[in-house]
């Protein structure tokens, strides 16, 4: 356990940049952003009604903001929640702080598969393999470390940046609806039901990691495994695959399989759905899901084992 | 325990090309053997098996323990400096010493802090900060820090300047060498250290061609300076080698009887670097 400590630190120390420093200019340029839209220095040309995006039925609602002052733009929102169903009002919220987060969690996912990629790839690379295999460190070891600092490491410091850019919004909020009439506290602070959105990012986190752990665990052996260009491997193959079986079989098994264990898109736009309706396919497909990862993981292991600088 | 490594037979092949063949030798326990030959020799192959870092056929016990099935244990009690430049270059000099404390159960903060203090080193410089020659400093301070039964240095001064590489050997000999740790190191620069090593191995071509300590060198070989008129006989008793030195020819006899070399001429004990020159010489006829 002490041995695993230092090693996810170890991760740390080598990925600053990316599993701290990216998040923290992502959440200041994001604030940034807040503070700006609040002294009402920035013109209409960014009313980003922060929902367009986000298909809704509750469309008709939405407010046109035109040649209003932004600083505007907090209030009328407010008054217009304000002004919803209770129900309706948290649909809204959840939208507003899901969409928000996804900013952080597309930046999450890329680093996660260049994290991989490079994980067991660049010290073959810069010969320091050698140094971290003269220390009395098992493979198995090395790579379990890899996968936490990977996989739980930096989506917790992520998950951490995505919970100040939700207080963040929801302050600038608050001060750019301040002295309406109505009480931001229920509008806003109860209705955006921070605590469960917070835990439930966990537990949709941690269900999307398991059914990506195929994708994970493909990204660390070819990692473990090529001798140059790991990104042309890791695509690649897969894709040859997937035509081959096309060509061969005139099936699409394979295709879909990748494409669904590898970004999981629906997993974060209907994750409580598809995770409160798990019926026997998916938690099939699911347990096939964890199997596939955990062998990929543990060739990379047996892999690593014969590892030489390259 | 009588050998701390005992190898039978290795055997590694890359494709056709046969890196090492059937070699065989022992490290006894407080021995400094230097593994000596010139690039491509198998050096670095034969560490590499030692160390559990590259698979291999043959007999190896290494402290009771075969390498191929258990790196990380063997690296509790052996050290290992590849050639310089394998400290990874975004490390800090703090933060590699809380890693080792932190994997390495026989390291010691202090005496690494204490080494380090000794140099020009900065504890909150990245290594890629740091000069070739303080690269290498801090490897070995930072190994000395680790008790070990075992210390495998695969050319550890290459590419350093003379001063950096004196000072390597130095401190090794000084600061680490008990008698109770053994130290295998490999290089082609034989002058450097044939002053420090109790053991011999000369490697050529995959093939351990001399193993002798130290001690039954002086025995075994000889090296005669021939008086012109006795240079027929000479040749017949089948030198390793025979050169031209000064009018007379310089030769060097395994395993001959001195009684009958003496009234050849000049007696001598061959320099490492002289016998380093006729066994590889020998290989390539």
């Amino acid at each position: 356990m002490k041995q695993l400590l230092i090693l996810t630190r170890r991760e740390f120390w080598e990925h600053r940049g990316t599993f701290l420093i990216l998040p923290a200019v992502v959440t200041g340029v994001f604030i940034g952003f807040l503070l700006l839209l609040l002294l009402g220095l920035s013109s209409n040309s960014i009313a980003i009604n922060i929902d367009a995006d986000w298909e809704s039925e509750y469309e008709t609602h939405e407010l046109r903001v035109e040649d209003s002052s932004l600083m505007d733009v907090f209030g009328m929102k407010m008054a217009e929640l304000a002004a919803m169903p209770e129900s309706v009002r948290e649909h809204r919220l959840d939208q507003l702080f899901t969409g928000i987060s996804l900013i952080w969690i597309g930046v999450l996912w890329i680093v996660i598969i260049f994290y991989l990629l490079g994980a067991l790839y660049d010290d073959r690379r810069d010969r320091s393999v050698l140094f971290w295999k003269s220390m009395p460190v098992s493979d198995a070891l090395t790579v379990g470390a890899k996968l936490a600092a990977g996989l739980v490491l930096a989506p917790m410091i992520y998950l951490g940046f995505i919970v100040i850019a939700h207080l963040s919004l929801a302050m600038a909020a608050t001060i750019g609806a301040s002295g309406q009439q109505f009480s931001l506290w229920d509008t806003l602070w109860v209705s955006a039901n921070f605590f469960s959105r917070w835990a439930g990012f966990l537990v949709l986190y941690a269900f999307t990691v398991l059914w990506c752990l195929p994708f994970f665990g493909w990204l660390l052996l070819v990692s473990s495994w090529a001798k140059s260009a790991p990104m042309a491997w890791a695509v690649g193959v897969p894709i040859l695959l997937a035509l081959l079986e096309g060509m061969l079989l005139g099936s699409d098994v394979l295709g879909r399989f990748f494409l669904e264990h590898m970004l999981s898109i629906e997993f974060w736009q209907q994750g409580r759905e598809v995770i409160s309706n798990f019926q026997l396919p998916e938690a099939l497909e699911f347990v096939s899901a964890l199997v596939v990862g955990m062998v990929l993981v543990a060739l990379a292991v047996w892999q690593r084992g014969k590892a030489d600088e390259i | 325990m009588s050998h701390i490594v005992k190898a039978m037979n290795l055997r590694k092949s890359y494709g056709d090309f046969e890196a090492i063949r059937d070699v065989t030798f022992t490290i006894e326990p407080g021995s400094i053997v230097g593994l000596i030959g010139p690039n491509g020799a198998g050096k670095t192959t034969t560490l590499k098996s030692i160390l559990g870092l590259t698979s291999f056929e043959g007999e190896l016990d290494v402290l009771g323990v075969d390498p191929r099935h258990g790196r990380h244990h063997i690296m509790e009690r052996v050290c290992f400096v590849a050639d310089v430049g394998v400290l990874p270059r975004w490390l800090k000099v703090k933060n590699a010493i809380d890693y080792i404390e932190g994997v390495h159960p026989r390291f010691s903060r202090a005496k690494a802090e204490e080494l380090i203090r000794a140099t020009d080193i900065r504890m909150d410089r990245k290594v890629s900060q740091l000069s070739k020659g303080m690269v290498t400093q801090l490897h070995l301070a930072l190994i000395l820090a680790i008790d070990v039964e075992l210390l495998v240095l695969d050319e550890p001064t290459l590419g350093l300047d003379i001063l950096y590489r004196k000072e390597f050997y130095d401190r090794l000999l000084n600061d680490y060498f008990d008698h109770e740790t053994s130290i295998v190191i490999s290089t082609h620069q034989v002058e450097e250290i044939e002053s420090l090593l109790s053991h011999l191995l000369f490697i050529n071509r995959g093939e351990i061609v001399l193993d002798s300590s130290m001690d039954d060198l002086a025995d075994q070989y000889r090296q005669v300076l021939v008086n012109p008129e006795h240079v027929e006989k000479a040749l017949s008793l089948g030198p390793l080698i025979s050169r031209d030195l000064l009018g007379k020819k310089n030769m060097i006899f395994e395993n001959a009887d001195v009684e009958v070399l003496k009234h050849l001429g000049e007696l001598h004990v061959p320099s490492v670097t002289d016998l380093f020159v006729a066994k590889m010489q020998r290989g390539d006829a």
